[in-house]
């Protein structure tokens, strides 16, 4: 099915000159350390922790209401480090999903409140399935299916996932309008 | 993605008759056809472990059993195991379920690498045996070869022993005949009786997927860590021109393709536009959809409703249209309502979206399913470009194929 067409109040909307769409009731700490390519919604309640260690998030992503991201903790031998979190272009994270990965790769989506341990990774085009939870220090090949607790490789993703997940990504964003101008076309 | 674009409602009929949803389709340039992943061939391409992504040749993978030598899954709850070190050692720790290697009375170790696991106690014996049946093997087949005439040893020359060769010949087959010393059979030991099995056992019980893990680990036993079990890449090909249909690209880990003819971009995508209100029976509901086209030339299709006796009536007429291809359509404006039809909702790039009108039935509500038929062709570029990719000959070339490829959508 098509995307439906989402309206948001510009009053509570903050927008970039990348394109980037924020909600104004973030819970975003450390700006200076987040950086975000362009065309990425943001929606209410987010927590990203960019005071710990720098978080990237690639284009067209969507980060959907309550979900956290914070930088996840690795033990050297001399002291306890926290390391940068890294999430690709495309990546659809649906509500209340807990994301302390190391690394989230491009096309990849979370279901909701999907919980992802310290530290794991997950590959291209991966679909993690609604109330997953991986452990720590998991990582997952490509074009896999991920689901149950604790998390295991269940299925395989279709081979064109990439073509999906641009499509779709790109079809949520044209169709997050702000309810003034969805008016006045209207 | 699938999940969000809800592709599971429309089911495509595959040339083998099954219904799939259209990202699972493949379709062969060759032959024209839509392909499924039972009527299309699968070959290993790479072997490689999930878990550290290193690839290894199918020689190497056979020798290791198929099992990574670096990486360990827990035994308890099959995830991935942590190195820790401690003075310079380091021992294997689950982060799930806290099972550490030293649970399994393992001392620690220097490196990480090279784990006990448990061997087959038979492995001896059955090499012994397997090299017995390979001379076995040998013998039988001498004859056959030297029918063949394949080894020159046993040639007519050695009947006539001019030169005293039949005595040198005599004495060097001796040496080649392979020396057979049959293996002592097994004396029949007595099979243990459930009581046996019950004494020795600990409290806890082992579930189904850890005795898989490692079925040759008894009871009694502590549980090892388990070596991961490499995965293989597959290549997808035509099972009828086995052309190659999908190839990934180098590398392990890779998610691009080298070779790739998914459906979705030769095949009209059609998906729900809007969810479908409540069905009445007699009365008529509006079903919308929109048809993309993903393919490199512009869609002249056809789409008809079909009628049959398990899905439900549609009155609207066949529906003709050219849809443009994504490339010529980026320079067309957006969203302009070009055919004032009330069948065409709106068009939007390479993108229409339409209105059908079902009328449901009593039988029908249980599970409603529409039956649909597209007929489409393209203009040609499409069989230019495979005969200046050598996919076709060039006077295959040029010509329209009309193609057909039916669909059924689940309107509950």
């Amino acid at each position: 099915m098509d995307l439906p067409i989402l309206y948001y109040d510009e009053t509570e909307w903050a927008k970039t000159h990348t394109g980037n769409k924020v909600n104004k009731k973030h819970a975003i700490a450390g700006t200076q350390n987040i950086v975000i390519a362009g065309k990425t919604i943001i929606e209410e309640g987010v927590s990203i922790r960019g005071d710990l260690a720098t978080v990237k998030i690639g284009k067209h992503c969507v980060l959907k209401s309550r979900c956290v991201i914070r930088p996840c903790l690795k033990m050297f031998s001399k002291k306890p480090t926290m390391c940068n979190v890294i999430i690709g272009d495309y990546v659809f994270i649906d509500e209340d999903c807990v994301v302390n990965a190391a690394q989230i790769y491009a096309f990849v989506h979370l279901g909701a409140r999907a919980v992802l341990g310290n530290g794991c990774v997950i590959r291209e085009c991966s679909r993690v399935l609604p109330d997953t939870v991986i452990p720590a220090d998991a990582i997952f090949p490509p074009f896999s299916t991920i689901g149950g607790s604790p998390a295991r490789v269940i299925g395989t993703e279709p081979l064109c996932a990439e073509n999906l997940m641009t499509e779709a990504m790109t079809m949520y964003y044209d169709n997050f309008v702000p309810q003034q101008r969805a008016t006045t076309i209207a | 993605m699938s999940a969000l674009l809800q592709y599971n409602k429309i089911k495509y009929e595959c040339t083998c008759g099954k219904w799939r949803t259209l990202p699972d389709l493949f379709f062969c340039r060759q032959c024209f056809k839509i392909k499924c992943d039972d009527c299309s061939c699968r070959e290993i391409d790479v072997i490689f472990c999930p878990r550290c992504l290193e690839p290894s040749s199918p020689p190497d993978a056979r020798l290791k059993k198929h099992r990574c030598t670096n990486c360990n899954d827990c035994p308890n709850c099959a995830n991935v195991l942590s190195a820790r070190t401690e003075n310079e050692k380091c021992y294997l720790l689950c982060q799930h379920c806290r099972w550490s290697s030293r649970d399994a009375n393992q001392e620690d170790r220097d490196n990480i690498r090279s784990w006990p696991s448990k061997e087959n106690p038979f492995a001896n014996e059955l090499n012994e045996v397997t090299a017995y049946m390979k001379r076995l093997e040998k013998i039988e087949n001498a004859p056959k070869d030297l029918k063949k005439g394949k080894s020159k040893a046993w040639s007519a020359f050695h009947l006539k022993d001019k030169f005293g060769v039949q005595q040198m010949v005599e004495k060097r087959r001796k040496q080649l005949v392979p020396e057979v010393n049959p293996i002592d059979v097994h004396a029949p030991t007595e099979a243990p009786t459930l009581e046996d099995e019950m004494k020795g056992r600990s409290d806890v019980l082992r579930t189904l997927d850890q005795v898989i893990m490692q079925p040759l680990t008894n009871l009694s036993e502590s549980l090892l860590p388990v070596k991961v079990a490499l995965q293989g890449r597959v290549l997808v090909r035509c099972d009828e021109c086995e052309r190659t249909l999908v190839k990934r690209d180098f590398g392990v880990a890779t998610y691009k393709f080298k070779i790739s003819s998914f459906a979705r971009e030769f095949v009209p995508d059609i998906r729900l536009s809007r969810p479908i209100g409540e069905l009445k029976v007699g009365q008529t509901s509006h079903v919308l959809l929109s048809i993309t086209n993903l393919s490199l030339s512009p869609l002249d299709l056809t789409l008809t409703p079909q009628s049959g006796e398990r899905t439900i009536q549609c009155s609207s007429d066949p529906i003709k249209l050219v849809l443009p291809s994504p490339k010529s359509a980026d320079s067309a404006a957006p969203g302009v309502h070009a055919e004032q039809s009330d069948v065409i909702v709106f068009r939007q790039h390479n993108r229409v979206g339409l209105r059908l009108d079902v009328i449901p039935s009593e039988s029908d509500l249980s599970s409603p399913v529409l039956d649909l038929l597209i007929t489409y062709s393209q203009d040609g570029s499409f069989s230019h470009l495979a005969a200046s990719e050598k996919i076709l000959k060039p006077e295959e070339s040029g010509v329209d194929r009309i193609l057909s490829a039916r669909l059924r959508i689940d309107l509950n």
